[in-house]
């Protein structure tokens, strides 16, 4: 289709004036931040991410064991109950853990704990994070089956795998034979935790550290930190 | 008359001072951070309406062209990092949508939210800033479609490559959104 198309005088007017809008200049070191940041992410940013990861689910998980099953996180299906958490209606498969009428335990920075569920062998931990959307933290037995996950999304950095989907806020990495999704990371969120560095309301790294001493505490892990 | 700076479509200094990129080779995620940076960021900042939101923008961009560099087939980069950005910015709108908090309105006429009234008039003494406020009350279809055109002069066939919808939804959404713009600045 040809691009001849009839505009009227004033459309000209409006076109031309906002072809002179002028360029707008980043705010000072913003572009150079992220250029410096570029080594994080292709280096240790997920050893940090892994390392944390491990020294967490290391003593939390507890559970390994050499035949732990390899586990593909129903990414589907985890981001349907993060979502349902998320608008304040679990899945009816979840079972909320009972805090004893104790209040929220709160983490760092903007992030709060507000419900702990679990179900058969899958855990969601779900955090308020200001004004931002909720995160969900799954974990569930068994080494991730990275095979099975999309190619484009896996990371493979100093031996620590992780598979991501910046389009969906995804995050799953695995830590001593148990699979971790994190879901409903906004771009920022997911931008800071892949470079390990803090973020506005507390490092995500920090955060899921928390998380999963949240969820040992919780459900009962043992916990050798 | 006010003294409006230079655009940042593809004939801008902005482009043109920098190096002339090669349309065989690909560049590094580096090389694209550093010289498409203030292209990418002047773009995702008429998009997003201000600064905070253009920096999420531009990262959640450059986190996708990383990703992306992958499996880019040499071509028309200044394009695909222009689709890039404008479905990262619509993604962010759906998702910001899905918020319960926040309700667009139902009006489909109603693509201008509030008056501007006399702090427009007031306003419109810095013009470009008061027709970035304008363009950034646009509702976000139409808003992204009058950037790549009037911004950044695309084709109408770019833009419906670009975002992916009819030409004809194109042109319509450019001449409405246009419309809004000329009957709030004549307020």
């Amino acid at each position: 289709m040809s691009e001849v198309f009839e505009e009227e005088a004033w459309e000209a007017d409006i076109s031309a004036m906002l072809g002179q809008l002028p360029a707008v200049e980043p705010p000072p070191g913003f572009l150079a931040n992220a250029v410096d940041r570029r080594p994080l992410f292709a280096g240790r940013t997920l050893a940090g991410l892994g390392l944390a990861a491990v020294a967490v689910f290391v003593a939390a998980a507890g559970m390994g064991g050499l035949d732990q099953p390899h586990v593909v996180p129903e990414l589907d299906a985890l981001a349907a109950r993060h979502s349902s958490a998320a608008a304040g209606v679990p899945d009816p498969d979840f079972e909320a853990v009972d805090r004893a009428g104790g209040p929220p335990i709160s983490l760092p920075g903007n992030f709060e704990a507000e419900a702990v569920f679990e179900a058969e062998e899958l855990s969601q931990s779900v955090y308020a994070t200001g004004d931002d959307d909720p995160v969900s933290v799954f974990s569930q037995p068994g080494s991730v089956d990275w095979e099975k996950l999309p190619a484009e999304g896996l990371e493979v950095l100093e031996g620590n795998k992780a598979w991501v989907d910046s389009d969906a806020g995804v995050l799953v990495f695995e830590a001593d034979d148990s699979t971790v999704t994190v879901v409903g990371l906004s771009s920022s969120e997911l931008s800071d935790l892949l470079s390990g560095l803090p973020g506005a309301g507390g490092g995500l790294v920090d955060v899921l550290r928390d998380a999963t001493a949240v969820l040992s505490a919780e459900l009962g892990f043992p916990n050798l930190g | 008359m006010l003294a409006l700076a230079t655009p940042i479509g593809l004939s801008s200094p902005v482009v043109e001072n920098r190096k002339a990129p090669d349309p065989a080779s690909i560049p590094t995620w580096e090389e694209v951070a550093e010289d498409y940076g203030r292209f990418l960021y002047s773009l995702a900042y008429r998009l997003a309406g201000n600064h905070h939101d253009a920096q999420d923008l531009v990262q959640e961009v450059l986190l996708r062209v990383r990703r992306g560099l992958v499996n880019y087939k040499p071509g028309n980069f200044e394009g695909w990092l222009s689709r890039i950005t404008t479905n990262a910015f619509l993604d962010r709108v759906r998702k910001q949508k899905r918020r319960p908090t926040v309700s667009m309105p139902e009006d489909a006429e109603n693509f201008i939210q509030g008056s501007p009234g006399i702090e427009a008039e007031m306003a419109a003494a810095d013009l470009p800033q008061h027709l970035q406020e304008l363009l950034a009350e646009l509702q976000p279809e139409y808003r992204a479609p009058v950037v790549l055109k009037d911004v950044l002069g695309y084709s109408y066939e770019e833009i419906a490559a670009n975002l992916d919808i009819p030409i004809g939804t194109v042109r319509s959404r450019i001449h409405r959104g246009r419309g809004r713009l000329k009957e709030a600045l004549s307020v």
